[in-house]
């Protein structure tokens, strides 16, 4: 059997820094303008391209998140948490998509006044 | 010469196998299972936006200015409360203390902002009655912010904590559970502004 760790171990499990931080909460500002910019200042473009690059922005960012604010990845040997990240991802996938199509295509179907 | 421990490379302490790994492992599969929670959300909110029901619609009800001031209200809160998790690591209690209070104060003024967002809908008479479009905006919005004011909540107990108990392996482990707490709500809102707010408005 081992011992439970002390406060200096235990810290040392955590991965945060300075730096980390400050990378992620640059990000976050950049990206988060551009999006607010995209959204007020549209002008012509057409409603399919400035969501697709909103979405892609989003998505930038909840990744800059997860990797500088969360340090998912970071913890030793064997990743349980990125692999639990991972398949909560999939789960979301199946049940955003799946909802999507679902009602996308009951609408086709149904909904034809 | 045979070695006959089968994880030679592993030395003190073991990964994992003590109460804080576990816990926090614990924690990170909540979080997890309540990000499907807001999928589930963000998915009826997806199908339901456009059910306005002759009452007003995203593009008639919201506020892009409002919604950005509000993201980074939560966005410094999120950073602070890093800054925070940062000076406990070095046990220094006045830095933990001023950012954990910098984060609460941030964290307060987004859940004013969005009460006042939500109160202004109701009394000019679009509540989460009007339409499928505003129960579905009401439930998606208003369950992230009733996480925001339980960690609200937990923040300030976790501060009194601090000044009571000081840093020891179990204020650390519920600090570091509380900032992947703050930060996860930081990662759900991305979505909120992005494809309720803005999204709403063009």
């Amino acid at each position: 059997m081992h011992q439970e760790p002390d406060y200096n171990e235990i810290t040392k499990e955590w991965h945060g820094s300075l730096q980390s931080y400050f990378i992620g909460f640059g990000t976050s500002l950049l990206l988060t303008g551009i999006a607010y910019l995209i959204a007020l200042a549209r002008g012509s473009i057409s409603r399919e391209v400035v969501v697709l690059t909103l979405a892609g922005l989003a998505i930038c960012q909840a990744i800059a998140q997860v990797l500088f604010f969360l340090h998912v990845g970071e913890e030793p040997k064997p990743r349980w948490q990125t692999l639990v990240f991972l398949f909560m991802v999939l789960v979301l996938l199946i049940v955003l998509l799946g909802t999507w199509w679902i009602i996308f295509d009951l609408n086709e179907r149904v909904m034809k006044m | 010469m045979v070695d006959s421990s089968p994880n030679q490379e592993l030395t003190y302490p073991d990964p994992h196998q003590d109460a804080f790994s576990r816990t926090i492992l614990g924690f990170w599969i909540y979080l997890m299972t309540d990000a499907i929670l807001f999928a589930t959300l963000f998915a009826t909110y997806g199908v339901l936006h456009t059910s306005t029901f002759g009452g007003p619609g995203p593009n008639d009800l919201f506020s892009i200015p409002l919604s950005f001031a509000e993201t980074m209200l939560l966005l410094f809160s999120s950073f602070t409360s890093g800054l925070g998790m940062l000076a406990s690591t070095k046990r220094n209690k006045g830095h933990a203390l001023f950012w954990m209070g910098l984060s609460f104060l941030l964290g307060l003024s987004f859940v004013t902002l969005e009460l006042t967002e939500f109160t202004g809908f109701v009394n000019e008479g679009h509540s989460w009655q009007t339409s499928a479009f505003l129960s579905s905006f009401f439930t998606l919005v208003g369950t992230h912010g009733l996480h925001v004011s339980f960690g609200l909540l937990w923040l300030a107990v976790m501060f009194i904590q601090i000044i009571k108990l000081g840093f020891t392996v179990d204020t650390f482990r519920r600090l570091v559970c509380f900032n992947m707490f703050w930060h996860f709500l930081d990662l759900i809102w991305i979505f909120i502004f992005t494809f309720v707010y803005l999204m709403g408005k063009i």
